[in-house]
């Protein structure tokens, strides 16, 4: 939601910093590390370099300014763990990163967002990209801890319903007449 | 509840616990007759609902294995989910929005009315309003539709707001917040709705009209009614003389059981009655049953749809409250000035926010994108349904090697859209958006169709046994103890929400069962 979460400034000063440090490599363990929230994901199949440029792509692919890092790596987590389990999928992400590197001439990651996104569209639709699309369709939209940001209430039968809980507190738009919108009862 | 044996040939067997088969179950009952009612899925109560969409969907939905093909945008984004239905007690009727309009006279008439039209398969109904309406008014006080019998429309959310404000700018007359299947106060037994917003995912108070506590628990409370749940039905079994003897299905276990049948009922909505049909050929009927035309499983229709969605400077929380609150019913004339025959409705629609993401433009990403999910809480929508044309080859056909869990070929859904279809879905798209432009919209997103939720004509009825696959009554031409009972048996689509009329057709299809049963004719 608008009006929610951390305000422009404050996620431009932490952002940066944020992804920078998002992957760190210890005793051989590639781990997704936010500090500041002390969340923090070991990987399975996924390298450093994997990881990172996955936690690129995704951002790049749903962008968000407010929302934070650790929220795409969930998403690079999910990715990891559904690999852990299947020898292609794994392959397919790997393959993936390999070959926007390629296409980069490169670290994809170090091109211009504009160009990184160029390559991206020249990828859409392949095997590799459809993974990682798709998974974020449900890492970043179904994950409940996301939805105040949206503005997305979620369960209400519990509260009542919204009956008494502004299901028609617009109040921008005239009301429309009683006998096309009854009062409630 | 009833037990009937499984070698008592003296009952009707009911395939399908829906609008159709639900209703007509209860019908039956409350008549003295006796009924096996056999449900594919999982019995579940109000407390089993989920508020969560993806959760409810896993629980509900149909998820058996089915294929796709054709043009339509659905064969690409969805290739296993044709359509999105229930498997579960009470069928759709769980999942549905409860909007219930009745077919006007002239669409009843669709050949006669519109005249040939290129590529349509185009027929008249063998009935007319004139017929339905007594079964009509019957329906309307059973499900307590609003604004009718007395009973007050709902309230208009906030969704409805914008909606009623755009429309009424540009000057459409008939805006309102609809005739629902959902009670404005306490009526039958049922509360009130709560403007919980999860409709589609089961209604938690139980104000929304669903087989799965109306008619069933009235069928069961006469004594007469055997519901077997997780019943599978596989096949349609008949006799020497070619009438239908009862049905062979799977239990939950997957243990088989032939149940026998004086009359056999088929209610599994568009896509696995013409299916069931198909799996049931044999020696006699080598084409499936009910198909010396040729019709069975053909001239799908799914209505014309699509959605609008509109972004706006101010908060809108189009989620609260009821998921369809208003219509508005200007466009559902057949007006061919505009550029296609048939007319639509605009009703307004919303998904959660996990919904939105998978369906507002299925495979698309980047900044437009997530921009306009961004904007969700500031975001109004609408849905458009529509008469499509029944087109001989948009069919439902059996797959030549996938096999479900039973061991039966799974069901292919061929679809394109005709002409008529994508000329009335763009004057729609384009009358949506001048909506939402009259009410301050940002930004206008036009949302393809989502998988069917209105699945139809794919055993239709028709005054000429050559022409369909039923009479007047649901009643088979080839064979006269099978009937279908559900969707499927629509000559056309019509503008309409169907489920009002599938209701109608079971009741009166009950009224003619009996009677025949009485008269020894079946
Ligand atoms: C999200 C959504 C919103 C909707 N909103 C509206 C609306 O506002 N207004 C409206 O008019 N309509 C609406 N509909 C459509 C409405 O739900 C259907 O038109 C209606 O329920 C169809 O009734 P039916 O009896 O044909 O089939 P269903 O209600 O689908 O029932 C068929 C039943 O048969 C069972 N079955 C199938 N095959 C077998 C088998 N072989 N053996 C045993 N059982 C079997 C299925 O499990 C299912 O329970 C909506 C649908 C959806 C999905
Ligand atoms: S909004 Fe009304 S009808 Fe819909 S789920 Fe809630 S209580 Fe039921």
């Amino acid at each position: 939601m608008k009006n929610e979460g951390l305000n422009r400034r404050q996620f431009l000063c932490h952002s940066g910093k944020a992804l920078a440090g998002v992957v760190v490599a210890s005793s051989g363990v590639v781990s997704l590390v936010f500090p500041a929230t002390g969340w923090s994901a070991p990987l399975a199949v996924l390298d450093e370099h994997e990881s990172k440029t996955l936690l690129h792509m995704t951002r790049l692919l749903y962008p968000h300014d407010a929302v934070e890092d650790k929220f795409y790596a969930v998403v690079v987590k999910a990715l990891d763990t559904d690999a852990s389990t299947a020898e292609d999928k794994a392959q397919q992400l790997k393959e993936g990163v390999k070959n926007l590197d390629k296409l980069a001439n490169g670290n994809w990651r170090e091109l211009s967002t504009d160009k990184r996104n160029t390559m991206l569209k020249n990828i859409e639709g392949t095997a590799f990209f459809e993974q990682v699309r798709s998974k974020c369709i449900t890492g970043i939209y179904n994950n409940k801890e996301l939805w105040p940001h949206f503005g997305y209430e979620g369960a209400s039968a519990k509260h009542g319903g919204y009956i008494n809980r502004g299901f028609n507190d617009l109040d921008w738009l005239p009301e429309p007449p009683e006998e096309a919108s009854p009062k409630a009862r | 509840m009833a037990n009937i044996d499984f070698n008592d040939n003296t009952a009707v067997v009911i395939i399908g616990s829906g609008a159709g088969g639900g209703t007509l179950a209860n019908e039956l009952c409350q008549k003295g007759i006796k009924v096996v009612l056999l449900e594919a899925g999982k019995h579940l109560s109000i407390a089993d609902f989920v508020n969560d969409e993806w959760p409810s969907f896993s629980q509900l939905a149909w998820l058996d294995k089915r294929t796709t093909s054709g043009n339509w945008r659905v064969a690409k984004d969805f290739p296993n989910l044709p359509a999105w239905i229930c498997k579960t007690v009470g069928g759709t009727t769980t999942h549905w929005a409860g909007a219930s309009l009745r077919i006007q006279d002239h669409e009843f008439r669709a050949e006669t009315h519109y005249g040939k039209i290129d590529g349509a398969n185009l027929i008249d109904w063998p009935i007319t309003l004139n017929d339905l309406e007594p079964y009509y008014a019957r329906a309307e006080d059973k499900m307590g539709v609003t604004r009718t019998n007395g009973i007050p429309g709902l309230p208009g959310n906030n969704n409805f707001k914008v909606m009623y404000a755009g429309a009424k700018k540009l000057g459409y007359k008939e805006v309102h917040t609809g005739r629902m299947a959902i009670n404005s106060r306490p009526r039958d037994g049922r509360a009130a709705c709560q403007q919980i917003g999860f409709c589609f995912q089961g209604c938690k108070s139980g104000a929304k009209w669903s087989t799965l506590y109306t008619e069933i628990p009235a069928a069961e409370a006469t004594g007469q009614l055997d519901l077997r749940s997780e019943s599978h039905v596989l096949q349609i079994k008949h006799d020497a003389t070619g009438k239908v003897s009862g049905v062979l299905y799977a239990d939950k276990d997957g243990a088989q059981h032939l149940q026998q049948a004086r009359i056999v009922c088929v209610a599994g909505n568009s896509i696995e009655s013409p299916r069931l049909l198909l799996n049931s050929a044999s020696s006699l009927y080598p084409d499936g049953l009910a198909n010396s035309s040729g019709q069975v499983g053909r001239n799908y229709m799914r209505h014309t749809t699509g959605s609008v969605y509109a972004t706006f400077e101010k908060p809108v929380h189009m989620y609260r409250g009821t998921t369809m609150a208003g219509i508005i019913a200007d466009e559902n004339r057949h007006d061919t000035r505009r550029g296609f025959a048939g007319g639509y409705e605009m009703e307004t629609l919303s998904l959660g926010l996990p919904f939105m993401a998978a369906f507002l433009d299925p495979g698309s990403s980047g900044k437009k994108f997530s921009d306009a999910l961004e904007d969700y809480a500031h975001m109004a929508g609408m849905w458009i349904v529509g008469e499509d044309m029944p087109q001989e080859n948009n069919r439902v056909t059996l797959h030549a090697t996938e096999k479900d869990q039973h061991g039966q070929p799974v069901p292919n859904v061929h679809f394109d859209d005709h002409k008529n279809d994508i000329a009335m879905r763009n004057h729609a798209y384009q009358q949506g958006k001048l909506v939402y432009e009259a009410a301050g919209a940002k930004t206008v997103l036009e949302t393809p169709p989502y998988p069917s939720t209105h699945n139809l004509g794919t055993n239709r009825m028709s005054a000429k046994a050559g022409d369909g696959v039923c009479n007047g009554f649901g009643q088979t031409h080839d064979i006269k103890n099978l009937f279908i009972s559900d969707g499927s048996q629509f000559t056309t689509g019509a503008a309409e929400n169907p489920t009002l009329t599938i209701v109608t057709l079971a009741i009166r299809q009950a009224d003619y069962i009996a009677a025949e049963m009485n008269n020894k004719n079946i």
